[in-house]
C-alpha cells in the first residue's frame, strides 16, 4: 500500500512537472499537421516514463506497469487536466494487442515500439455493408506475385486521414463465405490505391473516415497470422477495445464525477439538493464499474478471466460514460449551449459536457455496440437461445 | 464450474462459507436465528469474544446468501452491524458481546439515525429490522448534532410488531422514553456514526446483491423454460437484452459490494455499495416481475417477496448522508 501511495505521489509529480498548460485555448486554431505535432510531443514525454502505453511490456516501448499502477497513471493523468491521446488509440491498444499476439519477430520489430513512440495507425474494419454483421465484408486483397492488391472500401476508421499504416480486414478467398477466408494485414497507408475521406461528426469533429482501396499493395510480409484466418486474430484486437482502453475512460468519468460533486460545497438545499441525489447515484454506479474493472483485471491476472466479462464491461462504461456527460451537460448551465468550436477530439471527458456526451456514442457503437455485447452475454455465458441469423457477430472500428 | 451470478474473486473459505449457508438456509429460511449453532453471529470478530474470528470479508458471502435466500435470520445483522460495533467500543461489554454472538441475546437495528428532542418529555419511534423479542435495541441517537450509540434494553422501550412491506424479515417499532436512557445505555466509540453508517451499508449491499440474484435466476429459468409462439421466450433479442442488463448491473455491485466488505476503512466505498446495490436490487426485482408475466405478480411465485426486500433496502439506504458521502472528495 505503501508502495502504491508513493508511486501516487511520483506520477503527480511527474504530471505537474510535465503536462502542457494552455493547450486548450491553442487547440481550436490547430491544423491536421499542428495537430499531429501537439499530439506527437505529448505522446513522447508520457512515453520518457512509460506512461503513453503503461499497459505495454517495457521491452516493446511502455511502460510494463500493473494495472493497479495503470490505474493511478490516468487518475493522475485527469487530475492533472492533461491532455488525452486522442490520435493514437490504434497505435496504444490495437497495434501492440494484435501484433504481439499473433506477429512475426520482424513484424513485432518493426511496427509496435514505434507505434508506442507516435506512428499513427487506423483501423480498416467495418464496411458500408458490413457493420454489426462484419463477416458482410466484401474488400478483397488478390493474390500477385509477392503479394495482395486491395480493392473496396471501408468505413468509420478513425484518423486514417492522419494515419501511417492500417490494420485491415480483407477477404482473399472469395469462394469461401462469412468469417471464413478473411485475412488480416498491415496496411502502408501512404501508397497509390489509398484514398481517405474525412466525415464530419455531430460533435464537429472530423474524427473518423471513409478509406477507398483500389488496388493498394500489401507486400507478403505485412500479413498477421495465417492467410484465410483473419477472422481469428480480429477477435483479439476487438477485445483489446472491451478490455483495457476501458480502464481510461472510468478513471477519466469518476474523476470528473468526484469534481462536479465538490463544485456543490455544502449546499443542500433546492435544486442543489436534487442534482446532489443524481450524482451521488452516477457515483455509485461509477465505483460499481470501477470495482468490476478492478476484479476483472485480478482474474485475468490470474489467468482467470471469465468469459463475457469484457462485453459486461464494454456495455458499463460506455453508458457510464454517456450517462454521466449527459448528466453533466444538462447542469452546466447556459454554458452547455456553447460550441466550443473544437476541430480536434481531446478526450473522451474534455469537460465540454454537450460535445463530450455527443461523442460518447461513439463507444455505445463502436467496437461491437451495446446491442451486440447483450446478444453475446445472452447466448454465451446465460444460454439463452440464438434467434436465427447467418453467422456470428462482430463490430465496427473505431 | 461457475455460475454467472457466482461472485468469481471469492476464496476458498468464503466459497465454503456460502456452501454451508446455502444448504442451511435452503433447509429454511424462516428461522430467525438461522446459523446460530454454526457460529454466523460471530464471523469477522475477534475469537476474544467467544466468537469465530476472521475478518468482514469473511462475512460477506454469508449475507449475499441471506439475501438469495431471502431468509429471516438475524445473523446478517448481529454479525455485520452489532458485534463489531460492540467490539469496537471504548469498554467492550465482553459478555455481553458473547451472548450476542453465540445466539442467548438477539438485537434489532433501527433503520435510520434517530434524532433525539433537547426538551423533556414525549416519547420518540424507532422503526427496526429485528423482531419485537429482541433483547436489545441498537440505535444511533442525535443529540446537539453528536452521535451517541444507544442499546436499550427491554425495559426501556415498548415494543410492537412493524407491519413492513418485506415479509421475509421481521420488523418491530420501539416507543422509546427519551428521559429513560441513562448513562448505562449508551455505547462509546470513535467515529460512532461513520462506524454505524459504514457497517449497515456493507449489510444492505450484499443482501441486496443476494436478493436480486435470486430473482434473475429464476428469470433466467423461466426464460428457457417458458414458449409463447412456439419458442422459448429467453430467444426474443428484446427480452434477452432485459435480462443481460440486469446481470450487468448485478454484477457490477455484486463487485462494488465486495470490494467494500474487503477494505472496513472506507465509509466513501460502503456508501457506494448500498446505494448501488439497493437501487439494482429494485431494478432487477422488477425486471423479474415483467419478465415473468402475471405469474410475477402473484403472492405465490415469491418475485414480489424478492421485490419488497429489496425496496426495503433501498429505502432504509438511499438517506441524504449517504448522498453527502458520495459527493464529497474521497480523503
Amino acid at each position: 500500500m505503501d508502495d502504491m501511495t508513493d508511486f501516487r505521489a511520483e506520477v503527480r509529480a511527474w504530471f505537474d512537472a510535465h503536462a502542457p498548460h494552455d493547450w486548450k485555448l491553442a487547440l481550436p486554431n490547430m491544423n491536421n499537421a499542428e495537430y499531429g505535432d501537439f499530439q506527437c510531443k505529448w505522446l513522447r514525454t508520457l512515453g520518457t516514463r512509460g506512461f503513453a502505453a503503461p499497459h505495454v511490456p517495457v521491452e516493446w516501448g511502455g511502460g510494463g506497469y500493473d494495472v493497479h499502477r495503470q490505474a493511478v497513471i490516468y487518475e493522475e493523468w485527469t487530475r492533472a487536466d492533461a491532455p488525452a491521446l486522442n490520435l493514437y488509440p490504434v497505435s496504444l491498444f490495437h497495434v501492440p494487442g494484435t501484433i504481439l499476439a499473433v506477429g512475426t519477430s520482424w513484424q513485432k520489430d518493426t511496427f509496435v515500439r514505434a507505434a508506442v513512440d507516435g506512428t499513427v495507425w487506423c483501423q480498416g474494419f467495418s464496411e458500408p455493408g458490413a457493420g454489426s454483421d462484419l463477416a458482410a465484408l466484401r474488400t478483397r486483397a488478390d493474390r500477385v506475385e509477392g503479394g495482395w492488391r486491395v480493392t473496396g472500401q471501408k468505413i468509420w476508421s478513425s484518423n486514417a486521414d492522419l494515419a501511417d499504416h492500417c490494420l485491415l480486414l480483407a477477404r482473399t478467398d472469395p469462394e469461401a463465405t462469412r468469417s471464413q477466408g478473411i485475412s488480416y494485414f498491415i496496411m502502408d497507408m501512404h501508397q497509390q490505391g489509398v484514398e481517405v475521406r474525412p466525415i464530419r461528426q455531430s460533435t464537429g469533429h472530423e474524427e473518423f473516415c471513409e478509406i477507398f482501396l483500389d488496388g493498394a499493395w500489401i507486400p507478403e510480409a505485412y500479413l498477421l497470422g495465417e492467410e484465410n484466418r483473419g477472422w481469428q486474430v480480429a477477435q483479439g484486437t476487438l477485445a483489446t477495445e472491451r478490455g483495457p482502453v476501458g480502464l481510461e475512460i472510468i478513471e477519466r468519468t469518476r474523476t470528473s464525477l468526484i469534481e462536479l460533486g465538490a463544485a456543490l460545497g455544502d449546499d443542500d438545499t433546492g435544486r442543489a439538493a436534487v442534482v446532489r441525489q443524481e450524482l451521488a447515484r452516477l457515483t455509485a454506479h461509477a465505483e460499481a464499474v470501477r470495482a468490476f474493472a478492478a476484479d476483472m483485471v485480478d482474474g485475468a491476472a490470474r489467468g482467470d478471466a471469465s468469459f463475457g466479462s469484457a462485453s459486461l464491461l464494454k456495455i458499463a462504461f460506455s453508458e457510464l460514460l454517456r450517462d454521466m456527460t449527459g448528466y453533466a451537460s444538462l447542469i452546466s448551465g447556459l454554458s452547455g449551449l456553447v460550441d466550443p468550436g473544437q476541430r480536434h477530439q481531446v478526450g473522451f471527458v474534455s469537460g465540454d459536457w454537450t460535445i463530450d456526451w455527443l461523442g460518447s456514442w461513439g463507444w455505445t457503437i463502436a467496437a461491437g455496440t451495446s446491442e451486440v455485447q447483450r446478444n453475446i452475454v445472452a447466448e454465451q455465458v446465460l444460454g439463452l437461445p440464438r434467434e436465427s441469423r447467418p453467422g456470428a457477430q462482430m463490430g465496427v472500428n473505431r | 464450474m461457475t455460475e454467472p451470478w457466482d461472485y468469481s474473486e471469492l476464496n476458498a473459505d468464503q466459497r465454503e462459507i456460502w456452501d454451508v449457508a446455502d444448504k442451511v438456509l435452503s433447509a429454511g429460511h424462516e428461522d430467525p436465528v438461522a446459523g446460530t449453532a454454526l457460529g454466523w453471529m460471530g464471523i469477522g470478530t475477534d475469537p476474544q469474544f467467544g466468537a469465530m474470528g476472521g475478518t468482514f470479508a469473511d462475512l460477506a458471502p454469508l449475507l449475499e446468501c441471506v439475501g438469495y435466500h431471502a431468509a429471516a435470520t438475524c445473523a446478517t445483522w448481529t454479525a455485520g452491524i452489532a458485534v463489531p460495533l460492540l467490539a469496537a467500543s471504548e469498554h467492550p461489554d465482553a459478555a455481553l458481546i458473547e451472548q450476542l454472538a453465540d445466539g442467548r441475546h438477539r438485537v434489532a437495528i433501527a433503520a435510520a439515525p434517530l434524532p433525539v428532542p433537547t426538551d423533556t418529555g414525549g416519547e420518540i419511534v424507532c422503526d427496526s429490522l429485528g423482531g419485537v423479542d429482541a433483547a436489545y435495541l441498537l440505535v444511533p441517537l442525535i443529540r446537539d448534532q453528536s452521535v451517541m450509540l444507544g442499546l436499550l434494553p427491554a425495559d426501556r422501550r415498548v415494543a410492537e410488531d412493524l407491519r413492513s412491506i418485506d415479509i421475509s424479515r421481521p420488523w418491530s417499532r420501539h416507543h422509546i422514553d427519551p428521559s429513560a436512557i441513562d448513562a448505562k445505555n449508551l455505547v462509546r466509540a470513535p467515529d460512532l456514526a461513520a462506524a454505524w453508517r459504514c457497517a449497515r451499508n456493507r449489510v444492505f449491499a450484499l443482501d441486496s446483491v443476494g436478493t436480486a440474484r435470486a430473482a434473475l435466476q429464476k428469470t433466467v429459468s423461466y426464460a428457457l423454460q417458458r414458449e409463447q409462439f412456439g419458442r422459448p421466450i429467453g430467444g426474443f433479442q428484446a427480452y434477452k437484452h432485459r435480462v443481460v442488463d440486469a446481470l450487468l448491473r448485478l454484477k457490477l455491485a455484486q463487485s462494488v459490494a465486495y470490494r467494500a466488505a474487503a477494505d472496513p476503512s472506507d465509509g466513501r466505498l460502503a456508501a457506494a455499495a448500498a446505494v448501488e446495490a439497493s437501487a439494482m436490487a429494485s431494478f432487477v426485482c422488477g425486471e423479474a416481475v415483467q419478465l415473468h408475466g402475471a405469474i410475477g405478480l402473484t403472492w405465490e411465485a415469491g418475485i414480489g417477496t424478492l421485490l419488497k426486500r429489496a425496496r426495503a433496502n433501498e429505502i432504509v439506504v438511499d438517506d441524504r448522508a449517504n448522498a453527502m458521502t458520495l459527493t464529497t472528495s474521497p480523503s
